[in-house]
């Protein structure tokens, strides 16, 4: 709940039984019809998500519909993506890039899982994350261990490496932003961009 | 949801500005539009006679509304210029209830204190007695209201972000729209039910408790996507929300009260409705 306290009283109903003692009533119609009409409906829900383009650094606002009640057995899905009106970068604008998020979220091409392509190979295949973390360590590790440059020429110490370099998303949030860099540049990574510009 | 809307050449650029806080009511076709809506929408529907009735008061109002003269503003409180709970200045709007009445309900009468029903009627708080009289009164008050909000300063009313009552009278709104025009695309207004001013309002945001988690839209099942209760999980309550886009000529009372159906089943579902629509009077739960 915000900042203003809500009391239940300071509600309405509008319900059939509400609308017995009301205006439509005194004044000689009857919400009976209206009452039968709507009888066979049901609610359809939607969310309205903030979030934020995924595409480059200029990180703009958008709003993704979805349909769905979160309930254990119903499957979200996203339906609509648009601009956010309130974001101050944006204000409701997107690039033709960020116009086509709907398909880039629903795009039968879209990367879900990590895959491998052994080197020579010519498939990719499916693998686990455990398999491709420890892939992905073991072959920074073994780049940075030949690479690493600890002192120039000069023989001032500068603990480089620069053989190796890692793109961000641009979606990070300021924290995610804070982690990453503490994480790369303790290696000693130089080529890095925190909010990757494509 | 606009389906990927194009921006016009004149409106590149005017969109790096934030939307107007305020607009506040044209006077020129306040009343009118909400006449031809409402008559539009009674068109085969199963409160039609009743919406036909209010096509009828709207009509009168615009009518009334180029007759009525510049009013005085009600006594100053400090809180909003317009303050809806302030004594009224003058009486301007009792000609204006008087003559529709004559002219569209002669059955009905006035009690003797019309000031205190006012005041009733006002604050959504009528008796038994006052519920046929109600949507008349109301609408008088509204073309006095209309008036002079149309004559505020839209710089005097503040540029506060975040308001859940109206900033030029202090009342409740009826409805918010999600606009669908030039730089205002997208942009969420709520608008006043007493003096026609719509005022900027985040989009998912609850607009009775301001809280952000927990806020859902719900439509009758094949709706269209037009008109939608926005539920807050946080409060409780729910209010509606019309996406312009989707249907242009929405006018926020009247599509309010045309879409009772949604009010109903939103209630059944355990949302409580925060804001009144002045037409539809009713008894509150005590």
């Amino acid at each position: 709940m915000g900042a203003m306290s809500v009391s239940r009283r300071q509600f309405f109903r509008y319900s059939g039984a509400a609308l017995g003692a009301s205006s439509l009533t005194a004044l000689g119609f009857s919400p009976t019809p209206a009452l039968a009409q709507v009888r066979p409906f049901k609610l359809a829900r939607t969310t309205e998500t903030r979030n934020t383009c995924p595409y480059c650094s200029v990180s703009c606002g958008v709003l993704m519909y979805s349909t769905g009640d979160r309930a254990k057995n119903s499957r979200s899905s996203i339906i609509h993506i648009e601009g956010d009106p309130d974001h101050p970068v944006n204000r409701g604008t997107l690039c033709p890039k960020g116009a086509a998020l709907l398909d880039f979220v629903h795009a039968p091409t879209r990367l879900t899982y990590p895959e491998y392509r052994a080197p020579g190979a010519k498939e990719w295949k499916r693998v686990s994350w455990d398999f491709a973390l420890d892939r992905i360590a073991r072959l920074m590790k073994d780049d940075r261990d030949k690479n690493f440059i600890a002192k120039n020429q000069a023989g001032q110490t500068v603990n480089r490496w620069t053989s190796t370099g890692m793109l961000a998303a641009s979606a990070s949030s300021n924290e995610t932003a804070f982690l990453t860099y503490k994480v790369v540049r303790s290696m000693g990574m130089i080529v890095f961009d925190n909010q990757a510009r494509v | 949801m606009p389906t990927g809307s194009v921006v016009d050449q004149a409106d590149i650029g005017t969109s790096a500005s934030p939307p107007p806080f305020v607009r506040l009511p044209d006077l020129r076709n306040r009343f009118a539009r909400r006449a031809a809506r409402l008559g539009h929408l009674a068109d085969g529907h199963p409160l039609g006679d009743y919406l036909a009735l209010l096509a009828r008061i709207a009509a009168a109002q615009q009518d009334a509304l180029g007759r009525l003269g510049p009013g005085t503003m009600p006594a100053a409180t400090g809180r909003t210029p317009l303050d809806h709970r302030a004594p009224r200045g003058d009486q301007g709007w009792l000609p204006v209830l008087r003559g529709m009445l004559a002219d569209l309900r002669p059955d009905l009468t006035l009690p003797v204190d019309v000031e205190a029903l006012a005041d009733r009627v006002l604050a959504h708080d009528p008796r038994p007695d006052d519920l046929a009289l109600a949507p008349f009164v109301h609408a008088a008050l509204e073309v006095w209201f209309t008036r002079m909000a149309a004559m505020l300063d839209p710089g005097d009313l503040g540029h506060e972000r975040s308001l859940t009552t109206c900033p030029a009278c202090g009342a409740l709104p009826v409805a918010s729209t999600v606009e669908a025009t030039g730089s205002l695309s997208g942009s969420r207004y709520l608008h006043c039910g007493l003096c026609g001013t719509a005022w900027h309002f985040l989009r998912v945001k609850c607009a009775v408790c301001e809280g952000t988690a927990g806020i859902a839209y719900h439509e009758i099942e094949g709706g269209g996507g037009a008109a939608k209760a926005e539920t807050c999980d946080g409060c409780g309550a729910y209010g509606k929300i019309f996406y312009l886009a989707r249907d242009a000529a929405t006018d926020p009372v009247a599509d309010d009260l045309a879409t009772l159906g949604l009010d109903l089943l939103v209630g059944e579902a355990g949302w409580a409705r925060a804001w009144p629509n002045p037409y539809l009077a009713a008894e509150r739960p005590r």
